[in-house]
């Protein structure tokens, strides 16, 4: 009897710390939504087709879309990428505003994007 | 017997999930917690020409969810080529002060990769990735944070794939390109070293009750 108590005992003390283990380590749920962000970027750094900034305008924009519909905030930076892909295809307007988003969502990057809201009025 | 399974168990839990290491001194990180991070285009010191891109794509995605801002690595990468910077270690020289002209940012992160990419051997190549991050606080210059980024998978010929205990099973799934094997190696490492054991504290941007 004592032994099969200690047994309980010893197969709780297991599952606990098995429960703590599988909870500091569990899969976390996004803040953000990514969408494709990652594939998004690494095609911009290859410099291959996916690099092209039409290609590029319009996978971000397809993931503010998603993540609107999907109630989720957007990531830093997303706008800003937008802003400069319309930028790299001359739509100076669409590139503003897009960084004005930028601004609005994450407010770290204010400094950042008004310097390079400046020399896109420069190189106009 | 019974006993001795069970040690066993509970060992290789904590050599999957949450390896551990001397734990590092989070004093500075507290008290200079950022709300935005810069992260620099890395030094390549492995073979890999195109590591330092591929690296800055799976970074931003960790850190934000650490609750970070990011500034936008492909963008802050062509505005220094833009200024006539092209190579990581010319940049990583730029002073403190300027940085944070520059980008009104809280901290930077430097990073220095070491190991990048797969070796074919007989019967199994194994990919590695391996990346030294160093995050300095832009008032201050003190370091926050400081680890290695090591990931690793192994695959042999025969098709299935045989992952080190290190990576997530995802990586198994992943096709058997190995420019595709090394940033999803990336990826996951990355992961584990900002949101592990030893890794980033959580940051204040971003919080969970977040409603628009």
């Amino acid at each position: 009897m004592v032994h099969s108590n200690n047994q309980t005992m010893n197969i709780r003390s297991y599952l606990f710390i098995i429960l703590i283990l599988t909870q500091a380590c569990a899969t976390r749920e996004d803040h953000y939504y990514w969408g494709d962000y990652e594939k998004t970027i690494y095609e911009s750094f290859k410099g291959q087709q996916g690099s092209d900034p039409q290609i590029q305008v319009a996978k971000l924009s397809q993931l503010i879309r998603q993540a609107k519909s999907l109630e989720k905030p957007v990531p830093p930076g997303i706008y800003a990428q937008l802003g400069y892909a319309y930028y790299r295809s001359g739509k100076t307007q669409a590139a503003r505003e897009a960084m004005e988003l930028e601004k609005k969502h994450h407010p770290s990057s204010t400094a950042f994007v008004n310097r390079l809201l400046g020399s896109m009025r420069n190189k106009k | 017997m019974r006993h001795w399974l069970q040690s066993i168990l509970v060992l290789t839990l904590l050599n999957n999930g949450c390896a551990t290491t001397t734990p590092p001194d989070y004093t500075n990180f507290r008290q200079h917690m950022p709300k935005s991070i810069l992260v620099l285009p890395p030094i390549n010191h492995s073979i890999e020409v195109s590591a330092g891109g591929t690296y800055l794509s799976t970074i931003s995605h960790p850190i934000a969810e650490r609750g970070f801002y990011v500034f936008p690595v492909a963008i802050v990468d062509a505005f220094f080529k833009d200024q006539g910077l092209s190579e990581p270690a010319e940049i990583h020289q730029i002073p403190a002060e300027k940085l944070r002209e520059i980008f009104g940012a809280d901290a930077v992160f430097y990073v220095s990769i070491h190991q990048w990419g797969s070796k074919y051997h007989l019967i199994q190549s194994k990919t590695k990735v391996v990346a030294k991050g160093k995050l300095v606080d832009l008032k201050t210059e003190k370091i926050l944070w400081q680890g290695t980024q090591i990931g690793e998978s192994a695959s042999n010929s025969s098709g299935g794939n045989l992952t080190s205990a290190l990576v997530a099973a995802a990586v198994t799934q992943m096709v058997n390109s190995s420019t595709d094997e090394s940033r999803a190696v990336a990826q996951h490492s990355a992961f584990r070293t900002i949101h592990g054991h030893n890794g980033f504290l959580k940051g204040p941007v971003g919080k969970r009750n977040h409603k628009k």
